[in-house]
C-alpha cells in the first residue's frame, strides 16, 4: 500500500512538473492574443 | 557513472507505470521546442552594441536570421546521422547529449554576444543547438512508441505537443528574461541565454533521470497479445526500411504536408494585415499589426492541439485516413481563404487558418506511427531520424514559394498586395492534392522476421 502510494505521488509530482509551465505558457499566449484581438 | 547511463539500466522493473514516461519525454520536448520562439532574440540581437538602436558594427537581421536556419538544419542532419547510434545506446544517453550540447549551445551563444562574434552564435545556438534538437526530439519519440503500442499516435502526439509547447514557455520568459538584465550597457541577451541554458540543462535533466524503456516483449495490461494482431512488433532496420518505395511515399507526405504550412505559417501575420487592410475593409475595421500578432498566438495554440488532436484520432481512424483527410480538408481550405478575404468575413478566414494550422502540427505527430506502423519498432528512431530530413527541406521550400510567388505578382504582375495571395493558396492546395496522391499509393510491408 506504502509502495503505491509513493509511486502515486512520483507520478503526479512528474506531471506538474512539466503541466505548470505548459499551462503558464498556454495562459500567457491566449491572454496576448485576446488582448491584442480586442485591440483590433 | 558510465553504468547509469547503460542502456541495460534504463529498463523498467515489471511494476513500473508506463505513465511516467511522457513526463520524461515532454521534459525534453518542452525546452527544445524553444527553437521556435528564437525569433525574440532577433531585433535586441541586432542592436547589441547600439543597445536602444542599431548602429554601425551591429549584426543585420539576416546574419541573426541564419542562427535558426542552421539550427533548423542541424537537427534534421544530426537526427539522421545519430539515429541509429541512439537505438544503440539507448534513450537516457541520447538524451543526456541532447541536454549537454542544447544548453552548451547557450553557453557558447552568451559568449559570442558578449565578445561580438556572430560565429560563435552560429556554433552555439545553431550547430551545437541544432544537434541537441536533433538528438533531443527522436530520442522520446522512439521510446514512448515501445512502452505504448496500443496507442503510438496518442503517445507521439503528447510529446511533439510538447515541441509547439515549448515556444510558448520560452518567449514569454525570454521576453521577461531580457527585461530584466537590460541596462543601459546590456541589451540583456548574453545574461538570458546563461539563464535559459542552467534552466533547460535542469530541467532536460530529469527527462534525462526518469526515462525508461520497457523490457524485452513488454506487453501493457489489457490490451491482450499484440504479436497476434496486424501490426508489426519489431520489422525493419533503418538502411532496409529507406530501400523500400513506402519510406519515400512518406517522405514526399511529410515534405508537402509542412511544406504547405510552415509556408503560411512564416506569412500569417502579413497575410492577414493585407488581405484585411484599411483599403480593402475601411479604417475601423481594418487588422492592425498588434491584432495580426495575436493572430499568430492563436495559430500556434492549434497548432499545439492538433499534434495531439489529430495524432490520437489516427489510432481510432487509421494513420491513412488521417493524412487523407489533412490533404482534402486542407486543400479545400486553402482554396477557401481567397474567398474569405474577398468576403472580407476575418472569423472565416481566421477559422480556416486555425484548422489549417491544426493539421499541420498533427502532420508532425502523427509521422512517427505511420513510420511504427509500416516498419515496425525496432529502429523506429533512426527512421524517423532519417524521415526528418523532409522538414529542414520545407523549411526551405515553402517559405521559399510563398515569398517569391508573392513578390513576383506585386513587382511584375502589379497584382494588389491584398489580392496577392490567391495564387499562392492554390499551389498550396496543389501541393496537397499531390501529398493525398502518394499517401493514397502507401501499401502496408509483409515484414518477415
Amino acid at each position: 500500500m506504502k509502495q503505491v502510494s509513493r509511486a502515486s505521488i512520483i507520478l503526479w509530482l512528474s506531471w506538474a512538473f512539466v503541466g505548470l509551465p505548459t499551462l503558464w505558457g498556454i495562459w500567457q499566449t491566449l491572454y496576448k492574443a485576446l488582448a491584442l484581438f480586442g485591440a483590433s | 557513472m558510465q553504468s547509469f547511463f547503460n542502456k541495460s539500466n534504463t529498463i523498467a522493473p515489471p511494476e513500473f507505470n508506463r505513465w511516467r514516461v511522457p513526463p520524461a519525454a515532454l521534459a525534453i520536448h518542452l525546452c527544445i521546442g524553444q527553437i521556435y520562439a528564437y525569433s525574440v532574440f532577433n531585433k535586441p540581437l541586432s542592436q547589441a552594441l547600439g543597445i536602444t538602436k542599431p548602429v554601425e558594427g551591429d549584426w543585420t537581421l539576416v546574419q541573426v536570421g541564419y542562427i535558426f536556419s542552421i539550427a533548423l538544419f542541424f537537427l534534421g542532419a544530426s537526427a539522421a546521422v545519430f539515429g541509429r547510434w541512439l537505438e544503440r545506446v539507448g534513450p537516457r544517453k541520447a538524451m543526456f547529449a541532447s541536454a549537454l550540447c542544447f544548453s552548451g549551445g547557450f553557453l557558447l551563444s552568451a559568449l559570442g554576444v558578449w565578445g561580438h562574434q556572430i560565429w560563435l552564435l552560429y556554433l552555439g545556438n545553431g550547430v551545437l543547438g541544432g544537434i541537441g534538437l536533433g538528438l533531443g526530439y527522436i530520442s522520446p519519440v522512439s521510446t514512448l512508441i515501445k512502452w505504448f503500442p496500443d496507442r503510438p499516435g496518442m503517445a507521439t502526439g503528447m510529446a511533439i505537443m510538447g515541441f509547439g509547447g515549448g515556444a510558448m514557455i520560452a518567449a514569454p520568459l525570454s521576453i521577461r528574461l531580457m527585461a530584466f538584465f537590460q541596462s543601459p550597457d546590456s541589451i540583456g541577451v548574453a545574461e538570458t541565454f546563461l539563464v535559459l541554458g542552467g534552466l533547460y540543462l535542469a530541467y532536460m535533466l530529469f527527462g534525462v533521470l526518469t526515462i525508461r524503456i520497457p523490457a524485452e516483449g513488454w506487453q501493457p495490461a489489457g490490451v491482450g497479445d499484440l504479436n497476434k494482431q496486424k501490426k508489426p512488433v519489431l520489422g525493419l532496420d533503418a538502411e532496409a526500411a529507406i530501400r523500400t518505395p513506402q519510406f519515400y511515399l512518406l517522405f514526399a507526405v511529410l515534405l508537402l504536408n509542412v511544406s504547405a504550412g510552415i509556408g503560411v505559417l512564416g506569412q500569417a501575420s502579413v497575410m492577414i494585415q493585407e488581405m484585411f487592410s484599411e483599403k480593402v475593409m475601411g479604417a475601423d475595421r481594418a487588422v492592425s499589426a498588434v491584432a495580426a500578432g495575436g493572430f499568430v498566438g492563436v495559430l500556434s495554440l492549434f497548432n499545439m492541439a492538433g499534434r495531439f488532436f489529430w495524432s490520437s484520432l489516427s489510432d481510432k481512424i487509421g494513420r491513412r485516413n488521417t493524412y487523407t483527410i489533412f490533404f482534402l480538408l486542407g486543400a479545400i481550405l486553402y482554396i477557401l481563404i481567397p474567398f474569405t478575404g474577398r468576403m472580407g468575413n476575418i472569423v472565416l478566414f481566421t477559422g480556416a487558418f486555425c484548422l489549417i494550422m491544426s493539421m499541420y502540427g498533427g502532420g508532425f505527430a502523427t509521422i512517427p506511427a505511420y513510420l511504427r506502423d509500416l516498419f515496425g519498432t525496432k529502429e523506429v528512431g533512426a527512421i524517423h531520424g532519417r524521415l526528418l530530413l523532409a522538414w529542414s527541406m520545407a523549411a526551405i521550400l515553402g517559405p521559399q514559394l510563398i515569398n517569391n510567388i508573392r513578390a513576383y505578382q506585386i513587382e511584375t504582375l502589379q497584382i494588389p498586395a491584398a489580392e496577392a495571395y490567391s495564387i499562392t493558396m492554390y499551389l498550396m492546395a496543389g501541393l496537397l492534392i499531390i501529398g493525398f496522391l502518394c499517401n493514397l499509393l502507401i501499401k502496408p510491408l509483409h515484414i518477415t522476421k
